[in-house]
């Protein structure tokens, strides 16, 4: 018994003690974890890449091999700006859905520091998967006692199963890391920081603007859920009154630019994609074959998510969670992947379940990591279950 | 003042937001833009034009569409025989034409009605008048309809039964799942009188 509290005692002498690193590294020790774990990602994502070149999956000669699918579409917007008008070839696609701040991030890495294009998209996601995976690590802070607490959390955004989308330029990362510390700043009581934050969420995917939904209920809850306005503070109001902004700016813009201030939403029925039902596209999913059921199941698992979120009195996560994922459902079913394992509260809840059942940790690093290399293999084949 | 300050952003933001709320209720865009990507009525965007008069018609076997009609609206996309009407598209399926057309003319067309409205009828509207049409046969067959057209009419629309079945629910086998009206092979609009046919419809 004594020899365990003693094994206990090093444990934690292990956990705090001081290290020779500067103060910032000591005070923000997710800091270096997620950098660590963004070097990890990078690797293997390197690594499977080299592989699937080597086995004939397709062409990697470097990371702007990896930019597909939609990563063009984000460098159209880099080289060209918005599109005046839809492209006169029907179906008549536009880069509109394409919001604004993932693209204004690549502009000084591909003019200012010389990168081809599509080098500087990919490089792009990638720095922005660094925030991601630091900004997920400050929301779960206050269940990460331990370094490896921190590591075990951060490798849930760092070796995501569909990593591929923070190192093929996709603005996901961006989008991940800026929602994960709006919430981390709303949770601090830093309301205007998190309405700012709010407002980079919205301009950089077009769910982002329901954050605004999930600060209120985090300004309702510290008001007390009953209190009547005028408990409300006014830094509290201003952060709620930013956190629409980008889209809002957004759209002023695409007003000006083509006379549709929804043409971000409207221009999806280029790709087939109409506002419907989002639990007939689930059915449709779950009486499909190969990918389709998989999907499907990822939604529901999102649904079982978001309804666990509300238990564990995190309802601005689980509200934002079902939010985010009927909406882009209700167009379809492509994407619905990238869709769920790119929100923070779907990892957050992902983390939670993990961390009160360790034992499984193994089993879905497995399945993940399997996932993960698979997904890898798949992009550079230009199969297009991942797009 | 740090009140102050909060309150004039707070003014600002809501600019910003009444903007953006007069810009969302006045969007600046044609009809075809609008029939096509916000009220998702037509299939056809940006069709190639090709020459031609209302009297030389508009073949639906051909890629996109003659230069007298505007807009399709309420039709799928091309096949090889022609297009079909599509309920789920539109529940009107129409023709608008690029000039208005007035005067005396026949509607001429070639069709053939979806399985589920072989036992059923429809109507042809131009400006105020309406004409019913029957079938004649469930195979394509030619109709030719009268109008005296006393002002200017720039639509053609087909009024169909409000609530068509989806084309699985008429056929089980069948994965498609639009609502199918009328099989269009061509149509065009002559000057004049249409040549006697004991087997065309009755006015009003």
């Amino acid at each position: 018994m004594q020899r365990e509290i003693r094994s206990d005692l090093a444990v934690n002498n292990r956990v705090e003690r001081p290290t020779a690193a500067s103060p910032f590294v000591r005070n923000h020790p997710e800091f270096w974890v997620a950098v660590i774990l963004w070097l990890a990602s990078n690797l293997f994502v390197a690594s499977f890449s080299h592989f699937a070149n080597w086995e004939g999956a397709g062409t990697y000669n470097g990371v702007g091999d990896l930019c597909k699918w939609d990563c063009p579409w984000y460098g159209s917007v880099v080289v060209n700006g918005y599109d005046r008008a839809p492209h006169s070839v029907a179906p008549g696609e536009a880069n509109w859905p394409f919001h604004p701040l993932f693209p204004m991030s690549v502009y000084p890495i591909h003019y200012w520091l010389g990168f081809p294009l599509h080098r500087s998209l990919v490089l792009g996601s990638k720095l922005a998967l660094l925030l991601a995976i630091y900004g997920f690590l400050l929301m779960v802070r206050d269940g990460t006692e331990s370094t490896a607490d921190r590591f075990r959390a951060g490798s849930l955004v760092a070796l995501n199963p569909y990593l591929i989308y923070a190192h093929a330029g996709y603005a996901e990362p961006l989008y991940f890391g800026l929602l994960a510390l709006a919430f981390y700043f709303a949770a601090r009581r830093r309301w205007i920081a998190a309405g700012a934050t709010g407002a980079l969420v919205s301009a950089s995917r077009v769910v982002g603007v329901v954050f605004a939904i999930s600060y209120a209920v985090m300004v309702a809850r510290d008001a007390g859920w009953r209190a009547s306005w005028r408990k409300i503070r006014l830094n509290q109001f201003l952060g709620f009154m930013l956190c629409p902004l980008g889209t809002a700016v957004y759209m002023l813009y695409l007003h000006r630019r083509t006379g549709d201030a929804l043409a971000q939403v409207h221009v999806q029925v280029a790709w087939g994609k109409m506002p419907g039902n989002p639990i007939n596209v689930v059915w449709q999913c779950l009486s499909g074959g190969h990918w389709l059921p998989i999907w499907g199941l990822m939604a529901i698992a999102s649904g079982v998510a978001s309804i666990w979120l509300f238990q564990l009195r995190k309802p601005e996560l689980g509200i934002y969670l079902a939010l985010s994922i009927l909406i882009p459902m209700s167009a379809g079913y492509w994407g619905i992947a990238r869709y769920v394992w790119w929100q923070p509260p779907f990892l957050y809840a992902v983390c939670t379940a993990l961390k009160r059942n360790a034992a499984w940790w193994t089993i879905y690093t497995g399945f993940t990591a399997g996932m993960a290399s698979f997904v890898i293999w798949a992009w550079l084949g230009g199969r297009d279950f991942v797009i | 003042m740090k009140a102050l300050a909060q309150w004039m952003a707070i003014a600002l933001l809501l600019v910003v937001y009444l903007a953006a709320l007069w810009a969302l209720s006045h969007p600046n865009v044609s009809e075809g833009y609008r029939a096509y990507y916000i009220e998702h009525l037509t299939s056809d965007w940006s069709p190639v034009r090709y020459p031609g008069s209302p009297a030389q018609g508009i073949d639906f076997k051909r890629p996109g569409l003659p230069e007298w009609v505007g807009l399709t609206i309420g039709f799928s996309t091309r096949e090889d025989w022609g297009r079909w009407t599509d309920g789920n598209v539109a529940k009107i399926p129409e023709l608008t034409l690029a000039q208005p057309v007035s005067g005396p003319v026949c509607l001429d067309f070639t069709l053939r009605p979806a399985a589920s409205q072989v036992e059923k009828s429809f109507a042809v509207r131009m400006g105020s008048e309406t004409k019913a049409v029957s079938y004649k046969t469930a195979n394509f067959a030619d109709y030719k309809v009268p109008f005296t057209l006393p002002q200017g009419v720039d639509r053609v629309e087909f009024l169909l039964p409000a609530k068509l079945p989806r084309q699985g629910e008429v056929e089980p086998t069948s994965s498609d799942m639009r609502r199918l009206g009328l099989a269009f092979v061509n149509l065009r609009i002559t000057p004049g009188d249409c040549p006697v046919d004991p087997a065309q419809p009755s006015g009003p």
